[in-house]
């Protein structure tokens, strides 16, 4: 019964440090939004406007295709600014004398991290909905199921990079090089890895922007059925380039990235002293 | 006798080579106000958040009366201990507004919801903020957010409340306020844990003085024993007249020979040079004394007979601040020699 009743506090904790983290987000969130829609606008509606005939790619998924491709830069951007002060801004500006003798670290990494992770899949979720407007608008068709599963996958997405970021700002002693090291991590870092490992043709499996592709790739109707990597011969050598993840596999992946690396942000968070 | 609310046990704190703590050990009682004072870096904040959870003790303990009225040691487990309010250090704040952040903590705190916005209302005109309620705090001056701070500690109606320097940045009436606040607290039954440079505050609020210096812990009593102990207790012997200069030497001469069973001696035990002192500008003797209430009737009793042809007394009393200040002072130079 007391177990319960502490859950109940828990619980309780945590969504008023959901609602706290919203409010004092909410400016962001805005921010942000308005540049996504801006980006929209000018990826999807300006070359229309100017190409009538050649902006549009066919079939349908082309235009998701295309444009979820160009938002990955941006969801890292958004990610990275958004978790990145999760805990070291509470070390950095001392805000947590305030407030962490007052509540359990746990529920406050929960809170925060919630928090974080609605507004960023509500900037996804906006961009979302502008391509499946503009799509019913370009191409008049039905708007496909599988952009429900795509939009799944970018949550995970957003929830195991999410994690990395939570995990950096667990030490970190500030935001900025924080979002250095996401950013780089996400341009050049797992680039780098994949030098030395695409040569010996294993699945790049550990790389965020090679697991990023299966938020496009699921939206085509042919995607159960299509070869995740295509192979080619040189010097009597079978070189494989895998060009996205299975389903199962991006699954597992990224819910290890998302649990282990929250996992350990917290516990480092829960060392940390103030 | 009330039960303890708070218990520290030999709590230590190593910043590397540097001991910011060492095996400080004392308990406060339910309803107490209890003043720390020390010098700058002598461990008080450390102390604090020690007891905030916001550090780890290198060695020793911090137990804090949990709702089954056990003694609970915080750093072990935090759930159920009785609602605690912290002001630690300067504080600093979200930019939100003061309703927002002050909801919040009522809220994380489980206080009920129905009394949270009467309860907002009533603290912020109670510290004339009440107009500031929706302003962003990016825009509120040092004294604001430091009276924001006190409102934090309290909000949610904690049995144990921890300041470190409440009034650090404050105005008088803002001071006055937040002291009136502290003994409406104490007179609700509720104990104060209280870091302060303002010798005055301590004395007109705090039940006992923790005094730290250099880490060390050393003296926890009431103001009056510390001074007994200390034997610092002064009289300050205003008179009518003043004493024309040539006069002075031999009169404290005489002054002292027949104060002597009275006065505090010097380390020989003999010498008694300094326990009586004369300020010619603003005609007043300051006698230093055994502390005794016996010494104070029988110092009046010879000043009124065998010197009533010397001069004519006008007050007798004890400067309180003053007292705190010395014993403050010479209880540090004490500390500071037995450590050299």
């Amino acid at each position: 019964m007391k177990k319960l009743e502490n859950f109940q506090i828990n619980l309780k904790v945590v969504s008023y440090s959901i609602l706290f983290e919203v409010k004092l987000q909410k400016k962001k969130f805005i921010i942000f939004s308005i540049v996504s829609i801006i980006y929209f606008y000018l990826m999807n509606i300006v070359p229309y406007v100017f190409m009538p005939s050649g902006a549009l790619r066919y079939p349908q998924t082309g235009l998701y295709e295309s444009q979820l491709t160009f938002f990955s830069l941006f969801l890292v951007l958004t990610t990275g600014f958004f978790f990145s002060g999760i805990i070291c801004t509470e070390y950095k500006k001392k805000t947590g004398l305030t407030l962490l003798p007052l509540i359990n670290k746990h529920n406050l990494i929960i809170g925060k991290y919630i928090a974080n992770f609605l507004l960023v899949i509500g900037i996804g979720a906006i961009q979302y909905f502008l391509m499946a407007l503009s799509s019913f608008y370009f191409y008049a068709e039905p708007i496909p199921a599988s952009l429900l599963l795509s939009f799944g996958y970018l949550a995970l997405y957003i929830l195991a990079l999410g994690s990395i970021t939570t995990f950096l700002s667990s030490f970190m002693p500030s935001t900025g090089p924080v979002l250095v090291i996401i950013i780089a991590l996400n341009l050049f870092g797992f680039s780098i890895i994949d030098s030395f490992v695409v040569p010996t043709n294993t699945e790049i499996l550990y790389s965020l922007n090679y697991l990023y592709r299966i938020i496009s790739e699921i939206i085509n109707p042919e995607f159960s059925t299509m070869e995740g990597y295509f192979e080619y011969i040189q010097n009597n050598i079978t070189h494989r380039i895998w060009r996205f993840p299975s389903a199962e596999g991006a699954l597992i992946v990224l819910t290890l990235y998302a649990i282990v690396f929250f996992l350990l942000g917290y516990l480092l968070f829960k060392r940390r002293q103030l | 006798m009330s039960e303890t609310v708070i218990k520290l046990e030999n709590l230590s704190k190593k910043y590397g080579d540097f001991i910011a703590l060492d095996t400080v050990s004392f308990s406060i009682r339910k309803g107490e106000i209890i003043g720390l004072v020390g010098p700058n870096g002598a461990g008080k904040t450390t102390m604090l958040k020690l007891i905030s959870r916001l550090i780890r003790p290198n060695s020793g303990n911090v137990f804090i009366k949990n709702i089954d009225h056990e003694m609970q040691n915080v750093h072990e487990k935090s759930k159920n201990l009785i609602e605690t309010g912290f002001l630690i250090d300067i504080p600093h704040f979200y930019n939100t507004t003061p309703y927002i952040l002050l909801r919040h903590i009522a809220n994380i705190r489980n206080y009920p919801k129905s009394k949270i916005k009467l309860r907002i209302d009533h603290l912020l005109k109670a510290f004339d903020l009440y107009q500031w309620k929706y302003k962003k705090l990016k825009i509120f001056s040092k004294g604001m957010i430091q009276k924001l701070g006190f409102l934090v500690a309290i909000i949610h109606d904690p049995e144990l409340i921890i300041l470190d320097e409440p009034q650090t940045g404050l105005d008088t009436n803002a001071r006055i306020k937040i002291r009136e606040y502290l003994k409406l607290l104490q007179k609700k039954g509720k104990t104060i844990l209280l870091s302060s440079h303002l010798l005055t505050e301590i004395r007109e609020v705090c039940d006992k003085i923790a005094l730290i210096n250099q880490g060390v812990l050393i003296g926890f009593d009431t103001i009056d024993n510390l001074e007994r102990d200390f034997k610092t207790k002064e009289l300050i012997c205003e008179i009518v007249d003043p004493i024309p200069e040539e006069r002075v030497n031999n009169l404290i001469i005489k002054l002292i020979r027949q104060l002597e069973p009275f006065l505090e001696a010097k380390a020989d035990h003999l010498n008694f040079e300094g326990s009586i002192t004369y300020n010619s500008q603003k005609n007043f003797f300051t006698i230093r004394y055994d502390g005794k209430q016996t010494s104070r009737s029988g110092i009046l009793n010879i000043l009124s007979t065998e010197f009533k042809t010397d001069f004519s007394i006008s007050s007798f009393s004890e400067p309180k601040l003053s007292q705190l200040e010395s014993l403050y002072d010479q209880m540090i130079k004490e500390n500071n020699k037995k450590l050299k």
